[in-house]
């Protein structure tokens, strides 16, 4: 099957790891957009990691290239209201992670698949369906580092609002080393993971985000928040859960956070659930949908 | 590893990373937060790192070491004279540090200590890197009262100088370094001038013909190499 993603070029998105898991699944992808070099969170990143998008950018505007699947992965507007899209006569779709916060809803899609259920501000209907985050098992893989050997006791890696800073003091003042803040991608984001026994969770939304699957994957025991849309996903899922209320929790995370510190086996529990939510898997889904659509042609 | 810590010059009590300090208010949002920080200040303290003159030369960081810096209330201190090393008297049982003689030439050779501080910094920077400097406003009581302050700047001090230019009207020796402020600056108004905020005409008009207008002000510099 041939695919064109539509997503601005972030050197960091959820787009980006979607190319990879198309292509790995044996899929031809393209992938078009707005570039933004080495910018990302108000920082530059190493000009190695920039994404720049590919031929696929003159095959849409010349139309020498037929596609077979069109899917727009971005929540700005400069991409839903492509109007370009109204006169696609292949499918095209959403692939959304940002439905906790964007509705996508426009005249000329055909289906969505969103990353949240419980948390999602856009409803669902009958040409919307769940597909929750997960990760990229090449870029994350996991850590070859001995759970004693690891230097951080907590990892906590993302844009640092209050409460999670406030979690992070916590941990320190009881003694735990945490490692904290943003900016880190890639090869470093990995590196830190990888040297982490536990990597802390927080979402503001209690949405159900990739950080869970990726600190997971790299085979950390990973402690988040309450997250409804993971007992949706998987009340099985080894994933340490903190719910109560906002002082009580970071009470409990803390309490937790030093449990886990001697708990090596939740981590490799962690790692094996962690295999089956691969961005692979839900590039799956698209392409099982695009398939039943067709009649069973992919 | 491709990504770089970035380093806290005179660091003092604010260990990063942490959340943005009430007194940062101009830095950007994300800065403090960036994970990996490397804090450096000539008196050992609880979370620093590396304790060293930051005021003698050269920095004893390898080149291209940093993928951005933060000098918060530092630069105004800077003295006029070039310091090597390896020939300060010791302060705080900070050791001497030998320094080659083709290090040392050059740095005598800069035409000021002001260009030396920032030669290092563009030095030990990778390419492309941002450069955060957040200092007293010139003509204000803040930076005239304080007695440990050397120099008066405005942001117009981090435009002169601070790149190659063979058309400008006299050569300062700055070792090559190669500086460019890439967004506009900003400055906190005193009370008395908050009204100007929003007219940026009449504000640089005032800035420009009055005192204590501004007290503090924010720029931020690229790393061209």
């Amino acid at each position: 099957m041939r695919i064109l993603i539509h997503a601005i070029h972030y050197p960091v998105c959820s787009a980006r790891y979607a190319v990879d898991a198309f292509k790995r699944l044996g899929h031809e992808v393209y992938h078009i957009g707005e570039e933004t070099g080495r910018n990302i969170w108000g920082m530059q990143v190493p000009a190695e990691y920039e994404w720049k998008q590919d031929s696929g950018y003159i095959a849409w505007v010349s139309k020498d290239l037929k596609f077979d699947l069109n899917i727009v992965m971005d929540s700005h507007s400069s991409v839903l209201d492509n109007h370009g899209f109204k006169f696609v006569e292949e499918p095209v779709v959403v692939w959304g992670v940002d439905s906790h916060v964007r509705d996508y809803r426009r005249p000329y899609f055909n289906a969505y698949f969103l990353a949240h259920k419980s948390v999602s501000i856009q409803p669902y209907d009958e040409n919307t369906f769940w597909l929750p985050c997960a990760y990229d098992p090449v870029a994350f893989p996991p850590s070859p580092i001995p759970w004693e050997q690891r230097e951080y006791d907590v990892c906590c890696l993302g844009f640092m609002y209050e409460r999670r800073w406030k979690i992070v003091n916590a941990m320190r003042e009881a003694g735990l080393k945490v490692v904290a803040g943003c900016g880190m991608v890639y090869d470093q984001y990995r590196d830190i993971h990888h040297n982490s026994r536990v990597a802390l969770v927080s979402s503001f939304n209690h949405d159900l985000p990739i950080r869970t699957f990726e600190g997971a994957g790299m085979g950390c025991a990973v402690l988040s928040d309450e997250t409804p849309d993971l007992r949706w996903l998987d009340p099985q899922a080894p994933i340490v859960q903190c719910m109560g209320d906002p002082d009580g929790v970071v009470r409990l995370m803390v309490e937790e956070a030093q449990r886990l510190q001697s708990e090596p086996e939740v981590a490799e529990a962690c790692q094996q659930w962690a295999a089956s939510h691969t961005w692979d898997h839900r590039a799956q889904v698209i392409v099982n949908w695009f398939t039943a659509r067709n009649g069973g042609a992919a | 590893m491709s990504q770089k810590p970035y380093l806290n010059v005179g660091a003092g009590r604010v260990i990063l990373p942490a959340p943005k300090p009430a007194h940062y208010g101009l830095i950007p949002d994300g800065v403090c937060d960036y994970a990996l920080w490397v804090n450096a200040d000539r008196n050992a303290q609880p979370g620093i790192d590396v304790v060293e003159d930051l005021f003698t030369f050269p920095w004893s960081f390898e080149d291209n070491s940093f993928d951005g810096i933060l000098f918060s209330h530092f630069l105004e201190h800077c003295p006029h004279e070039i310091r090597l090393v390896s020939e300060m008297p010791i302060v705080n049982d900070i050791p001497l540090r030998p320094v080659e003689r083709k290090t040392a030439d050059r740095l005598r050779s800069m035409q000021d200590g002001w260009f030396a501080l920032m030669y290092e910094a563009w030095r030990v920077c990778t390419p492309g890197s941002l450069i955060h400097i957040l200092s007293p406003y010139a003509w204000s009581d803040g930076a005239v009262t304080d007695p440990t302050h050397t120099r008066l700047l405005t942001p117009a001090s981090f435009t002169h100088s601070m790149q190659p230019d063979p058309n400008a009207p006299f050569a300062y020796a700055t070792g090559g370094l190669h500086l460019v402020m890439d967004e506009p600056p900003r400055v906190n108004l005193t009370p008395a001038f908050q009204h100007l905020a929003g007219q940026p005409e009449r504000l640089q008009q005032a800035l420009n013909t009055q005192i204590n207008v501004a007290y503090e002000f924010y720029v931020r510099l690229r790393v061209i190499k």
